[in-house]
This record gives structure tokens, sequence and C-alpha cells, in this order.
């Protein structure tokens, strides 16, 4: 009887080592989402549609969460601080432009953000990676990698990552998406030499229609929830980071056999990926005044744009 | 004389067409030739091989100097919220410095994505909403785009002006204002002024 249930245990405990990757994310994905709908519930997160618009959602969504219900008094800023007026009375005219202008109030107001410690201290940390580990490699690789030859990596790379590009436009049954992207694959995995060229582009002038699971769940509607900082990877949130893990179960990589390999895979399109934009983070960042809020704020409105899209 | 004559009628068409066709400066349209304009302009500069670098970008500021509103793009970045925490004297170092900010780093990313030879630009259709119009543009450079909007609004006085241009989504004004928003929760006034002094990169909090 127990000889039995060792076995039975045994087996089921080989099954999970087998899968465990799977087990793991399966784990992973559902704790996520339980985070997500507790995250859209009390998400002040920018909000996801043109700025007007935008703008009166955002008001509502104040109206019901009584942590910032106070913010929206102060939205409406100067007519409400009369102890300003002694001092300011100088340039009271110019007020008439913000007036004008409200489609940028709703990155006035505090961005609901639980982790901002720890996504300030992960920000750093990726900072760091990427100046003293990433870039010094990627420039080194670069000279000695022709940049043909790193270009080609990279399209072969992006070529793998049909599957989740096909499902996802369908998911946001954007046919004509989902009819390019294949056209792309067929193309470029057959006449362009297993993805490393791409001649559906440049000869047939076929684009790319990069969809995520991240994209589809913002298109139906959920929020960003709130924002994580990913080590390594950089900016997330709660939405996109559920749809990093659910897109790499389409992600042929992840099924490499040996976890060791597919990181390295993957490492090595990081690689290759940075060294083809040599500079580029460094410039970007000199724009930032708080690196983190500007890393952050960029990475919301981008995706907000590709959520519109 | 038979072309002469030829070339005479020809000019004159041309002027009155000019003349005729010419847009009032308060269309939409209009902010569509004055960006068409200006770019073009721009990158003739960045393709001169004959100028300096420093002359590049003296050339560069007289023409991009009278589309955009600085004054109103370092206002707007603030947002009413943190204007009136600011005295007069504050507002002035305020805006000087913001807009020399603005401008470094403009002409950095335009010399990157412009002077690019390969780089095709082209126009979207704009969108109109009152006294406002924004235009998309998108620079196709080899193996990615830069997709940007030059967000034009009509002053009574000085007719169209950028107040905003978002880079791939994302907004320079409201990328500023949600940073200074953050800094002047936590840090003073002349903490976000010392900040402003140079285009390097801030210090890791």
């Amino acid at each position: 009887m127990i000889k039995d249930t060792n076995v039975a245990s045994d087996l089921v405990f080989a099954g999970v080592k087998r899968h465990y990757a799977c087990f793991f994310r399966f784990l992973v994905v559902s704790f996520l989402f339980l985070w997500m709908f507790i995250g859209i519930s009390c998400a002040t997160g920018q909000g996801t549609t043109i700025s007007s618009i935008a703008h009166n959602d955002y008001q509502i969504d104040q109206a019901d969460n009584p942590a910032n219900g106070n913010e929206l008094d102060n939205n409406d800023g100067f007519h409400d601080s009369d102890d300003f007026n002694d001092e300011f009375t100088d340039d009271f005219d110019d007020f008439d432009d913000f007036d004008d202008f409200d489609e940028f109030d709703r990155y006035d107001i505090d961005v609901f953000d639980p982790l901002s410690r720890y996504n300030r201290a992960m920000t750093t940390f990726n900072d760091r990676v990427y100046l003293w580990v990433l870039d010094p490699t990627a420039r080194a690789y670069a000279t000695v990698a022709p940049v043909q030859a790193r270009r080609s990596i990279n399209r072969f790379f992006r070529n793998l990552g049909y599957p989740s590009r096909l499902v996802n436009n369908l998911l946001q049954f954007k046919g004509e998406g989902a009819l390019k992207e294949t056209a792309r694959f067929t193309v470029n995995s057959t006449i362009g030499i297993l993805g490393f060229f791409d001649p559906a582009g440049s000869w047939l002038g076929i684009e790319p229609h990069k969809e995520d699971f991240g994209l589809t769940l913002g298109k139906y509607g959920a929020g960003s929830g709130f924002h994580i900082v990913i080590p390594l990877l950089g900016p997330s949130n709660l939405r996109d980071g559920v749809g990093l893990i659910v897109d790499s179960f389409l992600d042929p990589v992840f099924y490499l056999e040996g976890f060791y390999i597919a990181t390295a895979a993957k490492a090595a399109d990081e690689l290759n990926y940075a060294s083809l934009h040599i500079g580029e983070y460094e410039r970007m960042r000199k724009e930032a005044i708080d690196l983190y809020v500007f890393l952050r704020n960029a990475y919301e409105q981008n995706r907000e744009m590709q959520i519109r899209e | 004389m038979k072309k002469q004559i030829a070339t005479i009628i020809l000019t004159f068409f041309i002027a009155t067409a000019a003349f005729a066709g010419q847009p009032d400066n308060r269309s939409p349209e209009a902010a569509m030739a004055l960006l068409q304009q200006s770019m073009e302009d721009v990158i003739e500069v960045l393709e001169d091989p004959d100028l300096t670098v420093e002359e590049q970008q003296q050339r560069i500021e007289a023409i991009v100097d009278p589309v955009f509103n600085y004054e109103l793009i370092a206002r707007l970045s603030l947002g009413p919220r943190n204007w009136p925490r600011l005295d007069s004297q504050q507002r002035r170092i305020f805006v000087e410095r913001f807009v020399n900010r603005l401008k470094d780093s403009y002409f950095q990313n335009i010399a990157l994505i412009e002077g690019d030879t390969e780089t095709r630009i082209s126009y979207g259709e704009l969108r109109e909403d009152n006294n406002r119009v924004h235009i998309p543009v998108r620079a196709g450079m080899q193996d990615a785009s830069v997709d940007m909007v030059y967000k034009f609004h009509l002053s009574e006085d000085r007719g169209w002006q950028v107040y905003d241009v978002e880079v791939n989504g994302v907004s320079i004004v409201a990328s500023f204002r949600s940073q200074f928003s953050q800094i002047l929760a936590d840090h003073s006034v002349e903490e976000l002024l010392e900040r402003l002094k140079t285009l390097e990169a801030p210090p890791v909090e």
C-alpha cells in the first residue's frame, strides 16, 4: 500500500518534473491573473484611449476609487489654491492655456504604483546590467560579427515569434494582420532561408503586424494594472507580464530541450538585438530627469498607442 | 523670343496659382505645409557636407524656432498643478533651462533620424480638432521605423505652432509632466531647477 502510493507520487513527481516548466508557468499565470483582477479593480492606471475620452474615463475611475478620491479636487488645480494667490498674481493670465490643454492632466495625478520601491531598485539594477555588462559585450560582439550577419540573426529570431503574433492577431479579429503575418512567415521561412532573410518585406513589401497577448488583453479593456519592472527584461506591467508568460507558451525557443539551452538562446537573441541598437539606451536615458518615472511613463504611453492601433 | 514669352506666361500662371491657391494661414493645410517645408529645410541642412556640426545646429534652430512654441511646451510640461508653485524668478529660470534642454535633445534626435540618408519620410492624414491639428509623420529606416505626431495649435498672433511631439506614442509633454510631478512631490523646486541644468543622465535614486 505504502509502496503503491510511493509509485504514484513518484509518477506524479516525474510528470511534474518533466513538465515543471509548464506547471510553474501555469501557477505564475494563475497568480498573475488573480493579481490583475485585483489590479484592474483598483487601478488608477493611465487610461486607454484618446485624450478627451480617456480624461473622462479617468474621472469616473477616480470617483470609484476612495483611495484617490481627494485627488479629484486638486485636479482642477489652481482654482482651489487660494494660498498661492497672494504671491503669484503676476502671471495669472497664463492659466488660460492650461484649460485648453487638459489632454495632459491625467499625467499629473499620482500613478497607482504599489511596487514603486522595488521597481526603482530593479530599474537601477537593470540600468547597471545594461551599461556595465550587456552594452560592452554587445559592442565587442559588434566588432567581430558583421552587421549583415547580426541583422540576419535578428530576423531569424523575429521570424520565430510568428505563432504568438498569429494567435494574437486572430484573438483580436485582425484578419489582415493574421494573413500578412502568415504570408511573411511562409515566404521568409522558405525563400528567406529559415527567416534569415526578409524577402516578404523587402521584395513584396509585406509589413509585420506585431501583436502580443498583453495587447490582446488591452484591446478587450484590461487596464495595465500596475507597473512592474522585470529583472533583465525591463519595464512591464501586470497585464503585459501575464501576456509575456502566455506568449512564452507560443514561443518555439521555450520548447528547446533543456532549460540552459533555451536560456542561452534567449540571451543570444538579446545580445544580438542590443548589438544592433548600440548607444540608443544611453541616448534615451539622457533625456530623463527621473529615470524610473521616465521609463515607466514611456513604456505605458507606447503600449497605449499599440493598443489603440 | 517664343521661349521667353512662354516663360513669362508660365511664371505668371505659377505666381497667380500660388497666390490664389495659397490657403489662408489659419487653415489646417497651412500647418501641414509649414511642417513639410521645415522638415525639408532641416533635411537639406543635415545633408549639406560643408557644414560643421555647430553651423548645422544654428541653421536648424533658425528653421525650427518659429515653428515651436517653446514657452508653451515648458508651461504645459510643468502643468497647472505645479506652475503656481514657482515664483516669477523661478519660472524664468525654469523656462530657460527647460527650453535649452529641449533644443539639445531635439537636435540630437533629429540628426539621428533625418540625418540618415536612407530615411524615408511620409506624412499621414492630419487630424483636426477645433484650433488644433495633429500630423502623423513616419520616418522609415533600414530595419525600423519611427512614428511621430506633430501637434500644432493655432494662436492668435503667431499662427500654427507646435505644442507637443509624440515619438512612438510617447508624448514629450506627458513624459515631462509625469516626471516633474513626481520630483515636485518629493523634492523642492530648487532641486528640480538644479536637475534641469544639463542634458545628462540623472543620478540613480
